[in-house]
C-alpha cells in the first residue's frame, strides 16, 4: 500500500457535502477535516468519489463531471469516467 | 409552414474531432519554418500523436460548467455588493493583502495567458495546442474575475488605482514580474514544465487555497468565491501538466536531464515567489486559519514528495536539496519576508503594521521554535520604536537578488545560523552578481546570459530610468500617493475610514 496521501479539497456548499458523505461511505479510514468555507479530505492511496453515491445522498442523479463546480483542489494523479471520479498515487 | 427536419448531431467523439481538427500538415512552408520553436531547447518528440488532450473527453461540458461557475461567481459578487460586505470583513488590514493580490497575482494570470497561447501556436499536435488554448482561456477567466471582484474594494480603499502600471514599476513587484517574464522568455517545452507542472501541479494550491479559505475566515466571500472557483480549474491543468511532463519523458531518454533540471529550477522559483503568499497567510489574514509552515507540510512534503515518487519510473529524482532547504526555512520565511516589508512600506502600495499581542500569540503557538527566538524580540523593538513617535522605514534601497529580486533579507538557516544574515555571489565576465540563496545562484549560474539582462528596480532608480533617485520622485513614477497608498495602517486613510464605518 502507497504511503502517499490522496486528497480532495471541496467548497463547503450543499453539494460539496454530500459529495464529502458519499465519499465517507465508499473509502474507509477517510480523513474528513472542516475548514473554513472548505472540506479537506485525505486518504492514502487514493480516493474513489462514486456517481451512484453521491445520488442517493444527493437525492437527484449526479454525473462526476459536477465534481467541477465544487472542487477547488486536489493531490494525485486523476482518472475520470460517467461512473466515478477518482484521484490516487502510483507510488 | 414547412417543418425543417433537425439535423443528426454529432457525437462526441466526432464533435471533439471536428472542433479540434488543427493539425495539418504544411506543404508550401517548411514544417521548421512553421514550427521555428520545436528544437532549440534540445527536447526530442518522435511522436506528437502519442500527447492525448487530456480535456478531450470533457470538452463537451467544459462550456456549461464554466459558464454554470461564473454565473455562481457573479451572484456571489453582486450580492457582496448589494450588502455592502466590505463592512463585515474581520478588519481593513485584510484589504491590503488584496492589493498585493491584485498587484503580484493576477497580473502574472495574464501573462500565463500569453505564455500558453503562444505555446498553443509552437507545438505541433494538435493535442497539445488545444489543450495549451484551452488552458489560455481558463487562465484569461482568472484575471477578468479577480479584476472584477477586487474593483469593489476599489470604491472604499486606496491602493488598487492603477494595479497594471504597479506591476511593471513598482520593485518588489519585479519579484512576480520577473518570474512570468522568465518563463515566458523560455522555449515552449521549458514554459510548459514551468507553468503548467511546477507552478500548477506543485505550488498553485500553495497560494490558492489556505489564502483563500482564510479570506472566508475574514469575512471576504468574494474572494474566497473567486479564488475557488479559478482553483478548480487547476485540476484540469493539473492533469495537462502531468500529461506533458509524461510524454516528454516517455519521447526520448535524452529528455530526462533537462526536463529535471527546468522541474529543479521552477520549484525553486514558484517556492520563492510564494514568500509573498507565506505573509500573507500569517501576517495580512487578520484571522488565519493555516499557518504557512502547516501549508508547507501538506503541500510540499505530502503532496510534492508523493508527485516525484510517482515521476521516478521515467528516471525524474527528488531534488533533495530544494525540498529540505523549504522544509528548513519554513518556521522562518513568512517572518523574514514580513521584516523586509515592513522595513520598506514607504515605498510600497500597501500598508504594513506589526502584529498586535493575540497575533504575537498565535504565531508563538505555530512556530514555537522559531518566533519568540528570533522575530517576536526584534518586533517588540520595533513596536518601541513607534510609541516614541519613531517608526522605522529604511530610507536606502536594498540589494536584490539578481534571479528571483528578493531583497537579500535572509539568513543562515540551514546552516544552524538563523540569526546571521547571509547571501551568495556569483561572477560572470568580470562582473560580480548577489543571491539570496544558494538555489539563486544555481539558477543564475546555468543562464547567467539571461539572468544579467534582469531589470533590477534598485539599478534603474539609480541609472534615473524611474523618475529620479529620491523616495518621493519614485513613488511618482509608481503612481503611488505619498501618506495614501504607503507608509503604516495606523495614521493611514483606510483606517480612519474603517473606523469611521465601525462607529457609525
Amino acid at each position: 500500500m502507497s504511503s502517499s496521501v490522496a486528497l480532495l479539497c471541496l467548497q463547503a456548499t450543499e453539494d460539496g457535502r454530500a459529495i464529502a458523505q458519499a465519499i465517507k461511505e465508499d473509502n474507509e479510514g477517510v480523513i474528513i477535516t472542516n475548514k473554513p468555507a472548505m472540506i479537506q479530505i485525505e486518504r492514502e492511496g487514493r480516493i474513489e468519489v462514486n456517481a451512484s453515491t453521491v445520488s442517493e445522498v444527493l437525492g437527484r442523479e449526479w454525473d462526476p463531471e459536477e465534481l467541477q463546480l465544487v472542487l477547488i483542489s486536489l493531490g494525485g494523479q486523476v482518472e475520470e469516467d460517467d461512473e466515478q471520479f477518482v484521484v490516487y498515487w502510483d507510488n | 409552414m414547412s417543418i425543417n427536419q433537425r439535423k443528426k448531431r454529432l457525437n462526441k467523439k466526432e464533435q471533439y474531432k471536428y472542433m479540434t481538427r488543427l493539425g495539418w500538415d504544411p506543404t508550401y512552408q517548411k514544417s521548421e519554418d512553421v514550427y521555428p520553436y520545436l528544437k532549440m531547447e534540445g527536447i526530442k518528440i518522435h511522436d506528437w500523436e502519442a500527447w492525448e488532450d487530456p480535456f478531450r473527453m470533457t470538452m463537451d461540458s467544459y462550456w456549461k460548467l464554466q459558464a454554470e461557475k461564473d454565473k455562481k461567481l457573479y451572484s456571489i459578487i453582486d450580492a457582496f455588493a448589494q450588502n455592502n460586505a466590505q463592512k463585515n470583513i474581520s478588519d481593513a488590514r485584510y484589504v491590503n493583502a488584496l492589493k498585493l493580490f491584485l498587484t503580484g497575482v493576477t497580473p502574472l494570470e495574464y501573462k500565463v495567458v500569453q505564455g500558453f497561447s503562444h505555446v498553443a501556436r509552437a507545438f505541433r499536435g494538435e493535442g497539445a495546442s488545444i489543450a495549451c488554448q484551452m488552458q489560455a482561456i481558463d487562465e484569461l477567466r482568472h484575471f477578468q474575475t479577480q479584476v472584477h471582484t477586487m474593483s469593489h474594494y476599489n470604491k472604499y480603499f486606496d491602493g488598487f488605482h492603477d494595479y497594471a502600471k504597479a506591476h511593471d514599476r513598482v520593485w518588489y513587484l519585479s519579484v512576480p514580474k520577473s518570474f512570468g517574464d522568465d518563463a515566458s522568455t523560455a522555449g515552449p517545452f521549458e514554459f510548459l514544465t514551468a507553468i503548467s507542472f511546477s507552478f500548477e501541479f506543485v505550488l498553485t494550491s500553495l497560494l490558492f487555497v489556505p489564502f483563500m479559505s482564510g479570506a472566508a475566515y475574514n469575512g471576504d466571500m468574494a474572494t474566497v468565491t473567486f479564488g475557488f472557483s479559478a482553483q478548480s480549474d487547476e485540476s484540469r491543468h493539473m492533469t495537462l501538466g502531468l500529461s506533458a511532463i509524461k510524454f516528454i519523458l516517455e519521447q526520448d531518454p535524452d529528455n530526462v536531464p533537462i526536463v529535471q533540471e527546468w522541474m529543479d529550477k521552477w520549484l525553486w522559483r514558484g517556492y520563492r515567489l510564494l514568500g509573498l503568499v507565506a505573509m500573507m497567510m500569517d501576517y495580512m489574514l487578520p484571522n488565519s486559519p493555516t499557518s504557512w509552515a502547516e501549508s508547507v507540510e501538506l503541500y510540499i512534503e505530502q503532496n510534492c514528495i508523493a508527485l516525484y515518487k510517482d515521476l521516478e519510473r521515467y528516471g525524474i529524482e527528488l531534488p533533495t536539496d530544494t525540498i529540505n532547504t523549504i522544509i528548513a526555512e519554513k518556521g522562518h520565511l513568512s517572518h523574514q519576508v514580513w521584516n523586509i516589508f515592513y522595513n520598506h512600506t514607504n515605498a510600497a502600495a500597501f500598508h504594513t503594521w506589526m502584529p498586535d499581542e493575540e497575533k504575537m500569540n498565535w504565531l508563538s503557538e505555530k512556530y514555537p521554535d522559531t518566533f519568540d527566538k528570533y522575530y517576536r524580540p526584534m518586533f517588540e523593538r520595533y513596536i518601541e520604536l513607534e510609541k516614541k513617535g519613531e517608526r522605522f522605514y529604511s530610507e536606502t534601497l536594498p540589494i536584490i537578488c539578481q534571479t528571483c529580486q528578493i531583497p537579500l533579507g535572509f539568513t543562515d538557516i540551514e546552516g544552524g545560523n538563523p540569526h546571521v544574515y547571509t547571501h551568495e555571489t556569483s561572477e560572470f565576465n568580470g562582473e560580480k552578481f548577489h543571491f539570496c540563496s544558494k538555489g539563486c545562484k544555481h539558477v543564475f549560474e546555468k543562464q547567467p546570459e539571461k539572468y544579467t539582462q534582469a531589470w533590477l528596480p534598485p539599478h534603474q532608480i539609480f541609472q534615473g530610468n524611474c523618475g529620479g533617485a529620491t523616495i518621493p520622485e519614485v513613488l511618482k513614477w509608481y503612481k503611488i500617493e505619498n501618506g495614501v497608498d504607503n507608509l503604516d495602517y495606523v495614521g493611514s486613510p483606510d483606517e480612519a475610514m474603517w473606523n469611521k464605518l465601525k462607529n457609525n
